[in-house]
């Protein structure tokens, strides 16, 4: 048995006896292994061009490092890092192309720019800025582009940015007359407008496509909610007409007894199943005759119902239907008789509320409802004043901007 | 030829020159690998890739007078990564003994060596190198530190725990053998 103060000699004899040094079988196979090896340079020794103390002095005073903590640290640094990512990413959610969604920018035009308000602080940014004369901007459904018309010698170009006016692109291969009634497609991919012919244009610029209708288009609008198919009116005579996004199954919109429906400012449920149209059937053209007409369509375009919505009502350019669906805003003559009021109503007929806030003197103005709808906007276009009008009842207040471009308000849709 | 004169021909791909170095070195290298893996087939591994290191690196040893030191520092390191990938691998590691003894007082001898083959192998493989290097090598502690490369302070703590640490398993080893014994005479 080993006395413990007679370890140190003892492990050294057993050392001694157990390892006898010999020269093992491999050691030509080791000199062969090297033979076709080359050195590492003597440049990339780190230790050449180190003076010897700091490398000595580093090693003797250093701790050596942890390797494998550090790898597993940065593989939990990754991890957390798309953790974040992904996090992040999932912050930058698109709004649903229909439904309530948060408020974003409103865009328009100002001496030519393309120019976008926050309505919350007021501030203005320009978007797209330059000699050309760009107007008619449309917000994407999911608020991340913006396409206007841009006046070109030849005509006008359909031109889209993103949402601070980068990437800009020419969506059309040559100029057109005219990019009027511009509107997106429900999913973003497309565009369609009318410069008296109706064209469908992709939104990544692979090119668009004039529909052959055979007479005059305006005002087209996709239908809900796939976009398949794209809702027009006559310019050339009465009616409404559907048409499939591919040019293809022109269609009337006819009530039962195959006569046309008559309006410019139809707009679709998000079901596109029912038009809000505003109409006045005695074809006198009587303002005050005016109504708004809720039309449920059957398979085959035709009228199923037509059901009559409050009060008389005049339409107001830039979209009725609120982005929940259900509530429709409309103008009226105020009570007093002096200008004009914007009302809202239920498309079931209940809930008619007058907002407060001035009468509006001419026709002419543009409205829209907020992305969250709260909110409606309303350009006075004799006046030049822009009010901000609460749906709800609530007091109207005035903007601090002016927007008398005259064109549709076009508001950002922002994810929630 | 000194061995000076060989580290740095060697340095600059004499591969002749290595090959003296590794016929001078290799028998007492293979033998630091056995002792601290306890294994023939991993010190050949671990001795190979000592020296194939030593091979590629050569250039870079600025100081040929410490050439044994730092294929030393090589080898223990190739041990310690081998034990490393072998922790990964649940592989058991045979510990079985490399020579044959030459004893002159069998009976004491072989209880001796039994005693010490049980702790030593109960051992961590950084205590197995630090012994080995300093009971069989026969380094001082200052060039133990510049072999394993740790501060001065570290290689003479680290002996004295490696030596404490095979005393107490040592010990521990005595204190169970009487029960054993009395154990298998019960039975």
């Amino acid at each position: 048995m080993i006395r413990i103060d007679r370890l140190e000699r003892d492990l050294t004899a057993w050392f001694v006896e157990t390892a006898v040094p010999r020269t093992p079988d491999y050691t030509e196979l080791i000199l062969r292994q090297t033979a076709g090896m080359r050195q590492r340079p003597r440049w990339s020794f780190p230790e050449r061009w180190l003076p010897m103390s700091a490398v000595t002095l580093g090693r003797r005073t250093l701790k050596p490092l942890p390797w494998r903590t550090i790898g597993l640290l940065a593989i939990l640094v990754l991890l957390l890092a798309a953790a974040l990512a992904v996090y992040v990413g999932s912050q930058r959610q698109l709004p649903e192309p229909f439904g309530l969604a948060r408020n974003g920018q409103i865009a328009f035009s100002r001496d030519g720019n393309i120019v976008a308000v926050d309505p919350v602080s007021a501030s203005t940014v320009t978007i797209v800025s330059g000699p050309e004369l760009d107007q008619f901007p449309a917000w994407s459904p999911h608020g991340t582009r913006i396409a206007f018309e841009r006046s070109v010698p030849g005509g006008a170009q359909l031109v889209a940015v993103n949402s601070v006016g980068d990437q800009l692109m020419e969506l059309l291969a040559r100029p057109v007359g005219a990019v009027r009634g511009l509107t997106w497609s429900p999913d973003g991919s497309a565009l369609a407008f009318s410069n008296g012919d109706l064209w469908v244009v992709a939104a990544d610029g692979s090119g668009g496509r004039l529909l052959d209708i055979g007479f005059r288009a305006e005002f087209p609008l996709w239908r809900p909610p796939d976009g398949r198919e794209i809702l027009f009116s006559n310019g050339s005579g009465p009616g409404l007409f559907l048409v499939r996004r591919d040019g293809t199954v022109l269609r009337p919109v006819t009530f039962a007894d195959g006569t046309f429906v008559l309006d410019e400012s139809a707009t679709w449920t998000h079901d596109g199943q029912r038009l809000v149209t505003f109409r006045e059937d005695s074809g006198q053209g009587d303002e005050s005759l005016y109504r708004i007409h809720v039309l449920t369509l059957g398979p085959d375009a035709r009228v199923a119902d037509d059901r009559v919505v409050g009060p008389s009502a005049l339409p107001c350019t830039g979209g009725s239907l609120s982005p929940d669906g259900a509530r429709v805003l409309f103008a009226v003559q105020a009570p007093d008789g002096a200008g004009w009021r914007i009302g809202v109503i239920a498309l079931d007929g209940s809930g008619l509320l007058l907002t407060s806030g001035p009468s509006f003197a001419g026709s002419d103005r543009t409205c829209a409802w907020s992305p969250d709808g709260t909110v409606i906007v309303v350009n006075d276009l004799d006046r030049e004043e822009t009010w901000l009008l609460d749906p709800n009842g609530g007091a109207a207040r005035p903007a601090s901007w002016t927007d008398v471009s005259g064109e549709p308000p076009a508001w950002q849709r922002m994810a929630p | 030829m000194d061995q000076r004169e060989l580290v740095e021909r060697a340095g600059r791909g004499d591969h002749d020159a290595f090959g003296l170095l590794v016929g001078a070195s290799i028998a007492r290298l293979e033998a630091v690998a056995r002792l601290i893996l306890r294994d023939q087939e991993l010190a050949r591994d671990a001795v190979q890739d000592a020296y194939i290191r030593a091979w590629r690196d050569l250039p870079g040893l600025r100081e040929p007078d410490h050439f044994d030191a730092w294929l030393h520092r090589l080898t223990v390191n190739a041990c310690l990564d081998i034990v490393r990938r072998r922790r990964r691998r649940p592989i058991e590691v045979e510990l079985t003994p490399t020579s044959p003894p030459t004893i002159e007082d069998e009976t004491s001898r072989v209880a001796n060596r039994d005693q010490l083959e049980r702790g030593f192998r109960r051992l961590g493989t950084n205590h197995r190198a630090v012994l080995v290097l300093h009971y069989y090598v026969g380094m001082s502690v200052p060039a133990l530190a510049e072999t394993l490369d740790i501060p001065l302070g570290t290689a003479q703590s680290r002996l004295g725990r490696a030596l404490a640490a095979l005393r107490e398993t040592m010990r521990s080893d005595r204190e169970a053998e009487p029960d054993a014994a009395r154990e298998g005479q019960i039975a």
